[in-house]
């Protein structure tokens, strides 16, 4: 009975060992198929398909990846490709811990690259020995003057709608600001060659961490990007100093491990305006400057710095002298990145765009302005008598032609029962013409020696008829320019509104044909010159006007017209409600 | 006691940059009143460190100040005054308000910074021409950065009717 009892509990215990030797085998098995299984690309993040290609591409990374993300969710969208401090090239892997919302921490993935020169640089998939890098790390382990540029990019994780852990973001608060740093805090005294014999000098350490803003592109099956280099950023350093008038031999500079440059600079080449204000002023603007070089490769660049003041000090009792850092300053870390200002998401406008439907009345406008330019343009054929006082159109086109350094002056008008125009006259005057307008008078024209539209002096003139009522037929000024054979016109729209533009702009206009620069209109036209920012020197200049007639309820109305061969070009020019610039051409 | 004190007021002088950095959200609640004043202070006392030097170093000052700059022009020569009949840049324009409260006639505070740059003749056309579209006020600030400041002004000013 023993025996048998002995027996069955021995084959029971064969039993479990097997079914546990088994489960073992399994879950191994699992395990193994877990570590190494190819993760699926993803789309829509250029880095994102690079980096899981390389590590797909390498069992042991990808098996590690695996590993270092177990219980966290690794955000695909937002992997990033940088260059910084510690890692050289690297891709940024933010994650979450899984079951939290806020991201946790990112994986620091180094990446292996070639350097073409030209500032391209060919990635390879070959990656390196990872870092993960969470709160803990960055307020703990990372030396005080290099923590900026870890929170910094969790910052920008931020502004592309994430939510971070506070703790993540803790020395932001560096950017554009300054703090002494605690001695024994970092190691700043380790030993390094000094520069000069002599004289103070100041020591700048510049930690750079850099954001990728374009996209790879393939060449020839091999990924390359417009890369930067450390060549690169010296070049832009060094730039820096020359603008300044720092010469060689007033500063030396040391690359230092990673993306850090070491810059010593003499005291007394430092700038005046840099002196006055502080040290830490200088390194700020020195990164800014760099941070403004690097923008325009499209990078987007941030720095650290770190700087200490050296001087000669003579030891008690010693008779030499020797440079020692300064006892009385502690060593300071600030941070500069690019945020630019605020701007207003709104429409700029590099054209007037045609639209003929928003401009009230705008066929009706164009065909007045063309049949009075018939009119001017028909040969006259009276001649003698009573008709001996009027002149031909031809001939204010001839004196122009002939001498385009001052203004000339013709107008049209019913006189003796007929449309006639005057006789051409003159001031002799570079800037002006004085035209005698008539009750008989329909428009007067003068050139613009200088080529330029009309001018605020001519809107005002215009209004200023528009308001006299012992003038009812007078349509407007037409402007002349010989330079491109542009007629403008500035034709009344509307006489009582003119009457009160002509009211509002009677202060406004100096002796020198421009609104006054203390003046209202001068202020609003300024303040609206980045709307028309795109647009040749001539639209521009048409746009700030058709800007005043609106400003008062489009009391006149500009029109360009310009006949070649035997084509008319008609242009009506307006400014909409919402300050787009319209055009209804033909 | 030295290495203390020396600390102390290197402390003291970091928190003074932080208030010379205020968030957005201070900048927000100060008024044209607390915004001129802090000008009328600044031309006292530090504009003529800025007078002869970069213009970079100012927009920094400012930028990081209560002048809290939301719009931004040029300050035009004038077109009809020029034999050439071209228009140049003599310097840049800062207000405190953005475009659309200008627009309402809201008061605005506007610094004016004239720069060495008017015999370089830069036609106000062409520099705006140039001038990316996106971030067009920090390519402002770019543009004319390596030029020398030669003067500084501030008023109030309102374009309504």
């Amino acid at each position: 009975m023993i025996q048998k009892v002995i027996t069955y509990l021995f084959h029971l215990l064969l039993g479990m060992n097997i079914l546990f030797a088994t489960s073992i085998m399994t879950s191994c098995s699992h395990f193994d198929e877990f570590y190494s299984a190819s993760l699926p690309v993803p789309e829509g993040n250029d880095y994102a398909t690079h980096f899981i290609i390389a590590l797909n591409n390498n069992p042991a990374e990808l098996k590690r990846f695996h590993a270092l993300m177990n219980n966290k969710e690794p955000l695909y969208s937002h992997i990033s490709l940088k260059q910084g401090l510690d890692y050289g090239m690297y891709y940024f892997i933010p994650y979450k811990e899984i079951g939290q919302e806020q991201v946790g921490g990112a994986l620091y993935y180094p990446l292996d690259h070639i350097e073409l020169g030209h500032e391209n640089i060919q990635l390879t998939n070959i990656l390196k020995q990872p870092k993960l890098i969470n709160s803990d790390i960055i307020n703990n382990e990372i030396p005080l003057d290099k923590r900026f540029l870890y929170s910094r990019a969790f910052v920008d994780l931020e502004h592309a709608g994430l939510h971070v852990g506070h703790n993540l973001k803790t020395y932001d608060y560096l950017k554009d600001a300054i703090i002494a740093i605690p001695k024994g805090e970092v190691n700043t005294n380790i030993p390094r060659t000094r520069s000069f014999s002599e004289g103070n000098f100041l020591e700048i350490e510049l930690a750079f961490d850099a954001k990728y803003i374009g996209v790879p592109v393939k060449i020839d099956n091999n990924y390359v990007i417009y890369g930067i280099s450390k060549n690169l950023l010296e070049q832009w350093t060094t730039k820096v100093l020359r603008d300044w008038f720092i010469q060689q031999g007033q500063y030396t500079l040391h690359w230092q491990h990673g993306f850090c440059i070491r810059l010593q600079i003499k005291n007394s080449a430092i700038p005046h305006w840099a002196r006055e204000i502080g040290k830490y002023f200088f390194c700020d603007a020195l990164s800014r400057e760099i941070i403004y070089l690097a923008l325009q490769k499209q990078f987007d660049l941030s720095i650290q710095y770190r700087y200490s003041e050296f001087i000669n000090h003579k030891r008690d009792f010693g008779e030499k002298w020797e440079i020692v850092k300064d006892p009385v300053k502690q060593d300071s870390t600030g941070a500069t990145t690019f945020t630019p200002l605020q701007e207003q998401t709104e429409s700029l406008y590099s054209e007037f765009i045609e639209d003929c439907n928003t401009i009230p009345n705008a066929s009706i406008t164009k065909s007045d302005f063309i049949s009075m330019m018939d009119s001017l343009f028909k040969p006259k054929e009276l001649s003698g008598g009573v008709y001996s006082k009027y002149g031909n159109f031809s001939a204010f086109i001839d004196s122009v032609h002939k001498n385009n350094n001052i203004e000339y002056g013709i107008k049209m008008g019913n006189y003796d029962g007929s449309t006639l125009v005057s006789k051409v006259y003159t001031d002799n005057k570079e800037y002006s013409v004085a035209h005698t307008i008539e009750r008989s008078t329909i428009i007067a024209v003068h050139n613009h020696p200088n080529g330029t539209p009309p001018s605020p002096r001519d809107l005002l003139s215009t209004c200023n008829i528009a308001t006299d009522k012992n003038l009812p037929n007078f349509k407007g000024h037409v402007i002349y320019t010989d330079q491109d054979s542009t007629y403008y016109g500035l034709i009344i729209e509307n006489r009582e509104k003119a009457s009160i533009m002509a009211d509002s702009l009677k202060n406004e206009i100096g002796q020198d044909n421009d609104f006054m620069g203390n003046g209202k209109i001068k202020k609003m036209l300024i303040c609206y010159q980045y709307k028309y920012q795109g647009m040749n020197e001539a639209e521009q200049a048409i746009a700030k006007l058709a800007l005043v007639c609106k400003h008062y309820n489009h009391a006149i109305r500009i029109v360009s017209y310009q006949k070649n061969n035997k084509k008319k070009d008609t242009v009506v020019y307006y400014i909409d409600k919402n300050y787009k610039p319209i055009k209804c051409r033909n | 006691m030295k290495t203390i004190y020396s600390f102390l007021v290197i402390l003291a002088m970091s928190v003074s940059c932080f208030a010379q950095t205020p968030k957005s959200t201070t900048r927000a609640i100060l008024s044209n009143e607390e915004v001129f004043k802090f000008l009328e202070d600044f031309n006292k006392n530090e504009i003529n460190t800025y007078i002869g030097g970069p213009a970079s170093s100012l927009y920094y000052r400012l930028k990081n100040s209560p002048f809290n700059i939301q719009h931004m022009s040029t300050i035009p020569s004038n077109i009809w005054r020029e034999g050439d009949g071209k228009n140049y840049v003599l310097g840049v324009i800062l207000y405190n308000m953005p475009i659309q409260e200008i627009e309402k006639n809201a008061e605005a505070i506007t610094v004016y910074i004239w720069l060495n740059i008017d015999n370089h003749f830069i036609e106000e056309w062409k520099f705006w021409k140039d001038l990316p579209k996106k971030n067009w006020m920090e390519g402002i600030l770019n543009q004319t950065k390596n030029y020398y400041v030669t003067d500084f002004q501030f008023k109030k000013m309102r374009i309504g009717k």
